[in-house]
């Protein structure tokens, strides 16, 4: 029959108009973040040991890390630094970590006007990972429940 | 705008010439801004995408994310009618001369987001020889968007920021971003045909052969003499 698919085609127009609009205003509500994604990187100081498989593991080179022996054999985290400049969000760190201290889930709009405020050295990087956990009632990312909950001062956060 | 201080009467004590004085300056400042916020909300990017980065960048100009709901969404193909650049993707050498040329060719107000890990750094490139190490070696950047892409709301985040600059500094304020220096003499060789085209489009932009040449003729000045040649 003739007309049929102008028909046919218009009612898809219709059925457009008729949906909600798909812009997410951004500023003022965001998409849920998929459960995988690779956002900025969190790191909690309790969970550390200190191994350094991290950096290793790192295709950049962008963190550092630097310990000291204690007595009883653990390893004391003198400096812990990641150059989120240039990070480039592959959680290969996240993977290597065998204690999940190193985690995804940070913000992912941290814009900047000077590129040095993305070199994050330990204290940054702590006051960071109690933001998240104030954030989300002192739940890891990974779904574990933080050690303590509370504002964890700088060295006894440390993982004996 | 600044007022010139030779005009600012002497305030006394009588309401008349401070309201006087006020109505002055409240106009002023309105218009300010006005202008501003005229500025700031149509931001017109350049088309121009280097690498990955430009697709997440394209994906912001998308229904789902609409830069267009700042006024950002107008992406001009020609540089003279944009006011924005967002270096979107790895900046290799041989790009570096472009991305410099185009910038120039941006009129003033002219503002630069460096999107991505590559164009803050160098990214995952930031030791090789062929990729610049931040593109704030060849053009004044204004905000740094991190991220290997970053996420669409990443650069909104970023138009955000640039916008609240834009209202900071005014219509008049000083520009709080550095100038790159034009000295490539730590990454380049001395030779390097790059580094003499990228050193013409720096202050006081001589040509490639390094002598004074005129942009558009490629002549040289009428008193210009080369020294040391040992002429005829």
């Amino acid at each position: 029959m003739y007309g049929l698919g102008i028909a046919k085609g218009m009612m898809t127009t219709i059925r457009h108009l008729a949906r909600p609009p798909v812009t997410v205003q951004f500023p003022d509500e965001t998409r849920p973040i998929p459960k995988r994604a690779r956002t900025n990187l969190v790191w909690f100081v309790e969970r550390c040991t200190g191994c350094s498989t991290c950096a290793q593991a790192c295709p950049d080179g962008c963190i550092l890390v630097q310990t000291q022996p204690r007595e009883d054999g653990s390893y004391l985290v003198e400096r812990y630094e990641i150059d989120f400049r240039l990070c480039m969000y592959c959680a290969l760190c996240v993977e290597a970590c065998p204690y999940e201290a190193i985690q995804v889930g940070g913000p992912y709009n941290d814009v900047v006007t000077n590129p040095n405020e993305l070199y994050r050295n330990k204290p940054k990087l702590i006051e960071l990972a109690n933001d998240y956990l104030e954030k989300n009632d002192w739940i890891y990312p990974n779904g574990q429940p933080a050690v303590q909950q509370s504002i964890h001062p700088t060295e006894q956060r440390q993982h004996h | 705008m600044p007022r010139d201080p030779n005009l600012i009467p002497v305030l006394d004590a009588s309401a008349d010439s401070i309201e006087a004085d006020l109505s002055q300056q409240l106009l002023l400042t309105q218009m300010d801004s006005v202008l501003t916020w005229a500025r700031r909300s149509s931001l017109w990017p350049v088309m121009f995408g280097l690498a990955c980065c430009a697709i997440e960048m394209i994906a912001t100009a998308t229904s789902r994310y609409d830069i267009a709901r700042f006024g950002a969404e107008v992406f001009r193909a020609s540089p003279r009618q944009a006011d924005l650049m967002i270096v979107a993707g790895t900046v290799t050498w041989k790009m570096a001369v472009p991305v410099r040329r185009i910038y120039l060719q941006m009129a003033e107000p002219k503002y630069v987001i460096s999107m991505g890990s590559c164009s803050n750094i160098g990214g995952p490139f930031a030791h090789g020889y062929s990729v610049l190490p931040g593109v704030n070696n060849v053009i004044p950047v204004d905000v740094y968007v991190p991220g290997c892409p970053p996420r669409p709301e990443s650069l909104l985040s970023g138009l955000m920021l640039l916008q609240d600059v834009m209202k900071q500094e005014g219509v008049r304020g000083k520009r709080q971003r550095p100038e790159p220096s034009g000295d490539f003499s730590q990454m380049l060789p001395p030779d390097d045909p790059i580094r003499r085209e990228l050193e013409s489009l720096f202050p006081p932009y001589l040509s490639k052969d390094g002598l004074p040449r005129d942009h558009e003729t490629g002549a040289l000045p009428q008193d210009f003499t080369v020294s040391g040649g040992g002429g005829a």
